[in-house]
């Protein structure tokens, strides 16, 4: 379709405003409030990753760890946490470096696999599961949330006014890092291992959260 | 403007845009690149380098040089806030155009004068008067009329496709650069740039058609 667009036709339309006097340019503003330099930002930001990271897990702390730690630390445990964290580390890569066209293409789409699994757990759970394993993972969901409240509130402090193009997709981004921390807390805190409840509960909590996120782009757009 | 033309001509229908990206070398975005590294002597520089295109920019969208005033400030200010986020090595004109366009979006929704047309703006002087003025010839009333047809044509026009036509085809910049501004791909630019153009085409045929 794009190649049939002769795009040079364009210039067949004069411009309106070619041969006027351009428009007199208004007086620059003179109350400037301050505003932090690059350096002092990626100090912020840097910080407030830390503050998300730190949050997270004080709230997992306080929630109390799951009661076989020492055994899930030899299972599956780490592994889940190492993916959570790393998808938090991609995230946070999206959000703060401008990525390229290619990139922010393909970007919303990393949350398609997080929906997938919610679905595909939902949908193998749904037969045989005791009503209390749902309100369990509910519970679970719910919780994720608002361990994801405290560091995607901290990301985008840090990050408001920052986005002048694709602020969506970069807000989504935050979100993501939210959510992704929040699994990784929730995991030191939560016992429940079966494959659906952490199926539903952690791949809806990543969506959710990246949501969110969505959501405070106008927040975070410059 | 034909040199210019003709360039800009030469990327639209490229698929990779033949157009080396602009890099620290230039004036205004080493001016940027030291306004983000804090120096807030850069600011008054900037402004009067970028504030005319901004400036055009926003007059282009709104048609209404009052309101493209107010906004230009509201962009500055916006730029100002947002300086440390500035990427280094970044173009500053794509940056500040998208802020612009962020910041003509929000006037819409706070204003709803989405449908205000250009014909009942007071101030659409500036553009339509100095064409007026100048038409002491027949040309010249030709070319104001196409002028005007232009400008009212473009204030109808989806907003979409008014800021890719613009883009493109008044503030030179590439599809790649334009589908950035815009958050849509370069697919969907072009797409909503020739919609405008097949519109102000059609206006004016009808314009000539009726002389």
């Amino acid at each position: 379709m794009s190649s049939d667009l002769d795009l040079r036709r364009l210039d067949e339309i004069p411009d309106p405003a070619a041969a006027t006097a351009a428009p007199p340019l208004p007086p620059a503003p003179t109350e400037l409030r301050a505003s932090p330099p690059r350096s002092a930002l990626r100090l912020r930001r840097a910080l407030a990753a830390v503050l998300a990271l730190v949050a997270a897990l004080a709230l997992a702390l306080a929630m109390g760890p799951r009661s076989d730690l020492v055994e899930a630390s030899r299972g599956g445990l780490v592994p889940t946490i190492a993916v959570s964290l790393l998808a938090a580390a991609a995230g946070w890569f999206a959000a703060s470096y401008r990525p390229s066209r290619d990139a922010s293409r393909w970007a919303p789409w990393l949350l398609a696999p997080f929906a997938l699994l919610a679905i595909a757990g939902a949908l193998h759970s749904g037969a045989g599961v005791p009503g209390s394993m749902w309100r369990a993972t509910l519970a679970c969901l719910a919780a994720s949330m608002a361990v994801a409240a405290v560091p995607l509130a901290a990301l985008v402090f840090a990050y408001r006014h920052a986005f002048a193009t694709s602020a969506r997709k970069r807000s989504l981004a935050l979100g993501v890092v939210a959510g992704a921390l929040a699994v990784a807390a929730m995991e030191l805190h939560c016992a429940v291992d079966s494959a659906a409840h952490m199926l539903v509960g952690h791949g809806s909590a990543l969506l959710l959260a990246g949501l969110i996120g969505l959501a405070a782009s106008r927040l975070t757009r410059a | 403007m034909a040199t210019a033309s003709g360039l800009e001509a030469a990327d639209l229908n490229a698929s990779t845009p033949p157009r080396a990206p602009r890099s620290g070398a230039d004036p205004l975005d080493q001016l940027m690149e030291r306004y983000a590294t804090g120096d807030d002597t850069a600011f008054g520089p900037l402004y009067e380098e970028l504030g005319p295109r901004v400036m055009r920019f926003l007059t282009r969208l709104t048609g209404a040089p009052h309101r493209a005033s107010d906004l230009t400030q509201e962009t500055f200010l916006r730029m100002h806030r947002a300086r440390g986020s500035f990427t280094r090595g970044a173009a500053v004109v794509p940056w500040a155009v998208a802020i612009a366009r962020n910041t003509f979006r929000d006037e819409l929704r706070r204003s709803a004068t989405r449908h205000e047309r250009l014909e009942d703006d007071d101030e659409r002087g500036p553009i339509a008067t100095a064409r007026s003025t100048a038409a002491s010839s027949e040309e010249h009333a030709i070319a104001s009329d196409a002028a005007r047809t232009v400008q009212a044509v473009l204030a109808r026009l989806p907003v979409n496709q008014r800021e890719a036509f613009v883009l493109l085809r008044f503030e030179g910049l590439s599809v790649n650069e334009a589908a950035e501004v815009l958050d849509a791909t370069p697919t969907a630019v072009k797409l909503r740039a020739f919609r405008a153009y097949e519109a102000l085409r059609a206006a004016l045929s009808q314009g000539e058609t009726d002389r």
